[in-house]
């Protein structure tokens, strides 16, 4: 894993120090499970769940994201997912909320820019 | 030497990295699911020390695996920690109702959840080595009660051997006695179950029969051996044979809480009553006299009957049970006496037997 990768997730926010941490400093696992987070379904059945007004799909993709996002320190995806996480935790009926959409859109956007970051590292 | 950690989560990502954690110092198992965790446990609940568990996993989920482990007393030696993404307090309350001793939130700090986890670990192991400690004091303990009660039985027939051999007599007599009674308990515990006896008192009035004659050692030689009838006034001094055995037991030990002497002591004043009253030293009558003492003197009496004396030539084992059951020597509870005849086959195959 060279400097500049480190670097550029940096910039977008990723908390690379602490990720590495948690994975006992080794960088080959860490860089492992990087990799393979563009390749993850979760995020995509977020969006399809929420064009479906599945709750119980939305609050289960949305959970599964945050848990591995934050493992990996992708907190400006985590953070934002946690948000969408907290409004369909616990929902009886598919919540009447009109910051979904934002949130998501919000989301989506730091996944593309990260998940382009991974993927010019990936080769 | 428990030293293996169960850890079980349906991300691989989460399974991989308590690995890097550990596996420098625990022997790490993996599990996918609450259905794989079951069968590990299952299989190595003995080198299992502590289990790292996630709550919402396909198939069976993590408070599934708390209630196996519970219902199948693992949780009393293995320490269960929740490892969750949701940091909801219901799943943190619902966990410690359920017994987990801590629960961590995801991510993590790795560093700050070794520590945690070494420490429950450890806690444990101390747990369960001071836990094992205490049963193989307790098995100690129970041996070391075994030996003493043997010793006490050992020293019993001692000194109603050492009594007997004054008499110029083999030992045999209260071996034979012994054996007697012994027969006479089984009978009464079958046919008379109102009398409460268990395998365990039927046991210690056995052995304490071995004291029915130990005040002989009072008694001089002059009348305890002489050839022959003995008179009236000698027949007195013989008598209180019964009188100083139960005072050489109370010497000894002054309280009943140990029933051998409760029982000793008994058989030792009481074996020469009669039911009738007409018996010594205190003339009881009836159920005054304890139910021991009773046995003991059928027994007695039947093996006298039978032995050789140097005053009379043994009764053959017909002749012994006529003479008891026709009251010839006095009278003895006819409830006793019925399991005498039903025991009477016993009585003779045994006399047969030690003669």
């Amino acid at each position: 894993m060279n400097n500049e990768f480190i670097t550029e997730l940096e910039s977008k926010g990723v908390d690379v120090k602490t990720a590495l941490a948690r994975f006992m400093g080794n960088v080959n696992i860490y860089k492992k499970f990087l990799i393979k987070f563009p390749d993850d379904e979760n995020f995509k059945k977020i969006k399809t769940a929420i064009d479906a007004k599945d709750k119980d799909a939305a609050f289960m993709a949305a959970h599964t994201v945050k848990g591995v996002a934050a493992n990996l320190g992708l907190n400006p995806i985590s953070s934002t997912v946690e948000k969408i996480v907290e409004i369909f935790r616990g929902a009886n009926e598919y919540p009447n909320d009109p910051n979904i959409e934002a949130l998501y859109d919000e989301a989506e956007k730091n996944y593309i820019e990260i998940c382009d970051i991974i993927s010019k590292y990936s080769q | 030497m428990r030293n293996t950690l169960l850890v079980v989560d349906d991300m691989e990502m989460n399974r991989d990295i308590l690995e890097l954690i550990f596996s420098d110092s625990y022997k790490i198992i993996k599990a996918e699911d609450g259905l794989q965790a079951i069968a590990m446990l299952e299989k190595y609940k003995d080198e299992i020390c502590a289990v790292l568990l996630d709550i919402f996993m396909p198939n069976m989920d993590g408070f599934g695996v708390l209630d196996f482990m519970h219902k199948n007393n693992m949780d009393s030696s293995i320490p269960t920690v929740l490892i969750t993404g949701d940091t909801s307090n219901e799943v943190k309350k619902k966990g410690y109702s359920m017994g987990v001793s801590d629960v961590i939130e995801k991510p993590f700090d790795s560093q700050i959840v070794k520590t945690r986890i070494d420490n429950i670990v450890e806690l444990y192991l101390h747990k369960n080595s001071l836990e094992d400690l205490v049963d193989e004091q307790t098995k100690k303990i129970m041996l070391q009660a075994e030996k003493i009660n043997q010793t006490n039985r050992n020293l019993w027939d001692t000194l109603g051997a050492i009594v007997e051999f004054r008499n110029h007599e083999s030992g045999m007599h209260i071996y034979r006695v012994r054996e007697f009674t012994r027969v006479l308990l089984a009978s009464v515990a079958e046919n008379y179950p109102e009398y409460g006896l268990t395998d365990e008192l039927i046991d210690a009035m056995a052995f304490a029969s071995v004291m029915h004659d130990v005040g002989k050692i009072s008694v001089s030689d002059t009348i305890l051996l002489k050839p022959g009838r003995l008179t009236d006034e000698e027949f007195e001094i013989m008598k209180t044979h019964t009188t100083k055995g139960s005072e050489i037991i109370d010497a000894v030990c002054d309280t009943d809480e140990e029933i051998y002497f409760k029982y000793g002591r008994q058989i030792a004043r009481s074996h020469h009553e009669r039911y009738d009253g007409r018996g010594y030293p205190d003339g009881l009558t009836g159920d005054e006299i304890p139910l021991c003492a009773q046995i003991v003197s059928i027994a007695d009496v039947y093996d006298a009957l039978v032995s050789e004396r140097v005053y009379k030539p043994p009764f053959t084992p017909s002749e012994a049970f006529r003479m008891i059951t026709n009251g010839e020597c006095g009278q003895f509870n006819p409830k006793l006496l019925d399991c005498f005849k039903i025991a009477r086959k016993q009585f003779e195959e045994l006399a047969d037997r030690l003669k």
